[in-house]
């Protein structure tokens, strides 16, 4: 038990230093990047594993979409290997498998100009989802991450009939070789986690590490000195319905 | 009223004649499953990786379902009482030498829970052996 | 007024066992189609991840609404003191609780983990109205059930009042929660208004009568029990208030649509361009649904005859399906608009185009088990206990009756 708490220890000691270090590298490198070219700048939640999450961060993902391009599915294609869905063992049912992120090209209706985009879950502030779902199951992180917790979800689909975008996914068939930090299962609802497991390991989600076309930035919102921060404070970004007042963790720039 | 008493009587000695023979069957021997080794030994220092073994026997659905709740709401990801850690550290493989799943009498988990006849469905979701079985 | 006395029903010819028989095999096909539908998963019925919520809903949601609605004819009596309806409480408590029990258990159900059901009545989250309406529906079984008992046990008698009222309080502010599942929805063009909750309040007036009528007449045809026509007259004559009433929270429902830019997208979905769900929103919802029945029981001569009124009752339980059907799965099967100001050219998951549903024969059985169980409880009820008076003549429940004949 003593040895245990004491090694917890050391990695906490360990990590403190390695943010200190971190920020140090980002500020620096901030500095550099005066264009804002997307470099990855390891804007870290350096979380020691056993430390739960807090407010102090608040992850999103920016996507410039004049840099999506039409054709390419390589956010999408990451994703599904990544958390195992799409590559599901009997014929593909377009209506019924799961879909957690997908690529959508709109026109505007006045003046015809077209943009392709990946589309997933919002990540909102105040996720329709989780207040309508009557067990708690749906519900957002406190560092800003939506999330459906699977024990207590009874599958009443509520949170779909909620979402204004449509990113939500209910497993209809039995699923069988599940990868081990993704799990999913028939009769629950799941959508886009934002890679979590990776978020909580310093990673960036597999969407923004596949993006070739340097169309995602992933990171803090809250840390001023993050890139994500500094492109949204630089440039106009938008968000989706945001009428709703949802504000969303995931924002679109050159809509 | 005397229909519906002996009815009564006959539906006890039924019940007790069901209870009786199950539990014969018991004690006639069915064997006690001998569970897989883990592959990591003890932690240094300590009886056991985890918790020694019949306070894990006792205790293990009330750790995993703590941490279970820590990781999913507060991304509290230790290792100590995590099921993916339960699985790839008592993996058992089948005489061909794959990684046997759930399904298998031989799973680590199953092992015990088929024998007591508890039905879990952790496995709807999770994974039940590591790196899909490879 | 006659003391009016109460009698189990015989229950033993043929014709009883029959009933029973039948509805028995209507609610077993819908257990196995819920099992078939649990074991293979959801993908087997008509439903998506466009269409979330299908047929068993449009059933299950129907049947709840019903059951508040079947609970008037008691609070009539008892909150309203309209002594005629008085003898008739008892069936309309039990009918109110079976058709409430049919629905929930179609709604479970169709649960994507209803074995998880101890979950969703353990684990609450007070801003979900799902969570509310768990509370309400349980609530409403208890309430109604000692309403029930206070009405059968004459020693429980001086509470039999506050029994019923707040009986009339909970069934309010059930409905309530029952329109706000769909009034709280902001993200669906179809939905996120506030009329629903008063709109569905007063749909369930409509519903709860018509099942109402038709067992009431049912059941004393096939006992040849006295059944008096000032009290059928009364109740159609409800029934046809009750009807309008609906018309007039449907028209402010469109006429608002109508005058919103933002909605006007849903309303031509509805009204012109839905293809199925316009239909059945013209034909089913207003015509066979209101119209028709309203006609049939105002009119001088048809409204007088029992077969017509069965027949007008029978159509607005028909057009209430439509008006579900209409509501929930057209409601889904609009686009969202994920994109204002723009049109979506292309996409993977059905995005801007108009989401396909068709019910399959599974989620039709287990929505109609679902009213075959909410019929066997009753026709079990009244044969157990005693539900319904032996006597429902004009004389005997209406105490100036002599006089105004005279």
């Amino acid at each position: 038990m003593s040895k245990q708490i004491d090694s917890t220890h050391d990695d906490r000691q360990v990590s403190s230093g390695r943010r200190e270090f971190i920020k140090q590298t980002a500020a620096t490198a901030g500095a550099a990047l005066a264009s804002g070219a997307l470099l990855y700048t390891g804007e870290a939640s350096a979380k020691p594993a056993d430390e739960a999450v807090t407010s102090a961060q608040r992850w999103g993902i920016l996507v410039d979409t004049s840099k999506c391009a039409d054709g390419c599915n390589d956010c999408v294609n990451a994703c599904a290997s990544e958390n195992g869905w799409g590559s599901v063992e009997h014929d593909p049912r377009p209506k019924t498998d799961a879909q957690w992120i997908r690529s959508v090209t709109i026109r505007n209706k006045q003046t015809s100009a077209e943009h392709t985009l990946p589309l997933m879950c919002q990540h909102c502030e105040n996720p329709p989802c989780a207040d309508v779902c009557p067990t708690g199951a749906s519900f957002r992180r406190e560092d800003g991450i939506v999330l459906v917790d699977k024990h207590i979800c009874i599958g009443c689909r509520y949170c779909m009939m909620a979402c204004p975008y449509k990113a939500r996914s209910f497993v209809h068939e039995t699923i069988e070789n599940q990868i081990e930090y993704a799990p999913r299962g028939k009769g629950t609802v799941e959508a886009c986690t934002m890679c979590v497991h990776r978020v909580d390991d310093d990673r960036n989600p597999a969407c923004v590490e596949a993006c070739s076309h340097q169309a995602l930035t992933f990171g803090d919102l809250k840390d001023p000195n993050s890139d994500i921060a500094k492109q949204m404070k630089q440039h106009a970004t938008k968000e989706l319905r945001a009428d709703l007042g949802l504000n969303t963790g995931v924002r679109y720039k050159g809509l | 009223m005397r229909k519906s008493q002996r009815f009564n009587i006959l539906f006890g000695l039924a019940m007790a004649a069901v209870l009786l023979s199950g539990s014969a069957a018991v004690f006639a021997g069915v064997p006690v499953p001998l569970l897989p080794e883990p592959v990591k030994s003890a932690v240094e220092g300590e009886e056991s990786c985890v918790l020694p073994e019949d306070e894990m026997r006792r205790v293990h659905m009330d750790r995993l379902k703590h941490q279970r709740d820590d990781t999913m709401h507060e991304g509290v990801r230790t290792s100590r009482f995590s099921l993916k850690e339960c699985i790839s550290c008592h993996v058992t493989k089948n005489d061909a030498g794959e990684k046997v799943s759930v399904k298998s009498r031989e799973h680590f988990c199953n092992a015990c829970h088929a024998y007591t006849g508890v039905t879990l469905d952790c496995w709807d979701c999770h994974a039940s052996q590591p790196d899909g079985g490879q | 007024m006659k003391k009016i006395d109460y009698l189990e029903i015989d229950g033993d010819s043929r014709g009883f066992y029959t009933l029973v028989g039948i509805l028995a095999l209507i609610a077993a096909f819908g257990a196995g189609a819920a099992l078939t539908m649990e074991h293979a998963g959801h993908w087997i019925t008509g439903m998506s991840n466009q269409v979330i919520w299908g047929t068993p809903h449009v059933f299950a949601v129907f049947l709840i609404v019903a059951a508040s609605g079947a609970l008037n004819i008691a609070s009539m009596g008892t909150v309203f003191n309209r002594h005629i309806y008085q003898p008739l409480g008892r069936l309309s408590s039990l009918l109110a609780i079976a058709l409430l029990v049919g629905g929930l258990l179609v709604l479970v159900l169709d649960l994507g983990r209803p074995d998880r059901l101890i979950v969703a009545m353990t684990v609450y989250n007070f801003k979900s109205i799902f969570a509310w309406n768990v509370l309400l529906y349980t609530g409403f079984i208890g309430i109604t059930g000692v309403y029930l008992w206070f009405q059968m046990d004459r020693s429980m008698g001086k509470y039999y009042k506050i029994a019923g009222y707040a009986a009339f309080i909970w069934r309010l502010i059930l409905t309530t929660g029952t329109g706000a599942i769909f009034g709280f929805i902001v993200a669906r063009d179809a939905f996120d208004s506030a009329i629903y909750p008063p709109m569905f309040i007063i749909n369930s007036f409509a519903y709860g009568m018509a099942f109402f009528i038709l067992v009431l007449l049912a059941a004393y045809k096939w006992t040849a029990r006295p059944l008096g026509d000032k009290l059928v007259y009364r109740l159609k004559n409800l029934l046809g208030v009750f009807v309008a009433a609906a018309f007039y929270f449907l028209l402010v429902y469109h006429l608002t649509g109508l005058y919103h830019t933002k909605r006007h997208g849903i309303e031509d979905f509805f009204l012109q361009s839905g293809g199925i769900y316009t239909q059945l929103f013209w034909i089913g919802q207003v015509l066979i649904g209101m119209l028709i029945p309203m006609f049939l029981v105002w009119h001088p001569t048809l409204g007088k005859s029992r077969s017509m009124i069965s027949a007008a009752a029978t159509l607005v339980i028909i057009g209430g399906l439509s008006q579900m059907y209409v509501t929930l799965i057209g409601g889904q099967a609009y686009p969202l608009n994920v994109f204002p100001g723009y049109e979506v050219v292309s996409s993977s998951f059905f995005d801007g185009g108009v989401n396909a549903y068709s019910p399959s024969l599974f989620e039709v059985m287990l929505g109609v088990g679902g009213i075959a169980v909410a019929l066997l409880a009753v026709t079990m009820g009244v044969k157990i206990l005693r539900f319904l008076p032996t006597d429902l003549s004009d004389k005997a429940v209406d105490p100036h009756h002599t006089k105004e004949a005279a």
